[in-house]
């Protein structure tokens, strides 16, 4: 279950063999569950496992020294938040359950086993360390430089592309269970301005997002108001061509 | 939350909710503009009334930085705070978020 979860995240990105395949599925690691809100690993901790979401949704955080936080990610199931903490000793920053969660642990030394006899699975590992980097900087980007309805458009853009890619994603529909605070402290705007940009965009039937669903009834137009380009995900097919959306 | 005292904990353990704000009031920003109502649906928990104007004036500030960025500075809407029990309990004018410097 745990490795068929990083089996099925890491063949998103990129290809492997047979004997890749049967590596990663040999994988047991550890079944845990997180409360709302519980966090999972923080910020000078020395972490020993890499975590795979299995049901529920992660976020990472830094806590702001005015107060409150400024979220840098979310996880959904069938991602992979910590690979990056298999190279690096410290944790800078904040992993933590939003909703009821269900992670697999994986200890660093079997991840580097597998990674050894298999260097096309240690190739994909660092991939998806570098596909994290990407998102922050789009992150980064949209922050600063979107207006606000742009801003939330991208945003969950990200969000239903990500989720049908990771295949939790029903229709045009998929579950997101954070509240306009989690979206204020991810996107850097109050929450009375997320409420009104959010207002707007469903006033406009871009999407709707209620009670923790989001719906995207045409992703196309919403990634036209968002001015999204999917290329920073890095979503390759079996050929290593980008999936058309 | 105390950040010395969560780091105690291991990492990985399932533990005792550790929310922030589990025993603060909530408070509602209703946001009122020329163009209609935004009602807020969910709140947000804050210690007191001067945390929840802290979060009223950000709020407006957030929303007429954002009309500047388009060109406009409106300062007709304002926010106002309702409680729980649905009762206001305070009104931050967007004019009263901002100080304004005008020419001349």
């Amino acid at each position: 279950m745990i490795g068929d979860v990083l089996l099925r995240r890491l063949q998103l990105i990129g290809e492997l063999d047979d004997q890749d395949r049967r590596a990663l599925l040999d994988i047991r690691g550890e079944r845990r569950s997180l409360r709302p809100g519980e966090d999972c690993l923080m910020e000078g901790d020395r972490p020993t496992e890499s975590v795979v979401v299995l049901a529920g949704l992660l976020q990472r955080y830094k806590l702001v020294p005015q107060g409150g936080r400024q979220v840098h990610a979310f996880y959904l199931a069938g991602e992979t938040p910590s690979l990056e903490t298999i190279p690096m000793e410290v944790m800078d920053n904040n992993l933590a359950a939003v909703s009821a969660s269900e992670i697999g642990a994986i200890s660093h030394a079997e991840l580097n086993r597998v990674m050894e006899a298999r260097p096309r699975v240690r190739m994909l590992i660092w991939r998806e360390t570098l596909i994290q980097g990407a998102m922050f900087r789009e992150w980064l980007t949209r922050n600063s430089r979107l207006l606000a309805h742009e801003q939330l458009a991208h945003f969950f853009c990200e969000m239903m592309t990500r989720a049908r890619a990771a295949g939790v994603a029903r229709g045009d529909s998929c579950e997101l269970p954070i509240s306009q605070q989690d979206l204020a402290e991810a996107l850097g705007l109050a929450p009375v301005h997320v409420n009104r940009t959010l207002q707007i965009l469903q006033a406009s039937d871009l999407l709707s997002f209620r009670g923790g669903v989001l719906t995207v009834p045409d992703l196309d137009r919403l990634a036209e108001a968002a001015q999204f380009d999917p290329t920073y995900l890095h979503l390759a097919g079996p050929s290593g061509v980008r999936r058309p959306q | 939350m105390n950040k010395k005292d969560r780091r105690r904990r291991p990492h990985l353990v399932v533990c005792a909710d550790v929310s922030p704000r589990a025993s603060m009031p909530r408070y509602f920003f209703n946001l009122h503009e020329a163009d209609g109502i935004a009602e807020d649906p969910e709140g947000s928990e804050f210690p007191d009334i001067l945390a929840a104007r802290r979060e009223a004036i950000a709020g407006a500030r957030s929303i007429i930085k954002d009309g500047a960025g388009r060109g406009i500075v409106d300062l007709t809407g304002w926010i106002e705070v309702v409680d729980a029990d649905g009762q206001p309990v305070l009104t931050v004018p967007f004019v009263e978020a901002v100080k304004l410097r005008l020419p001349g």
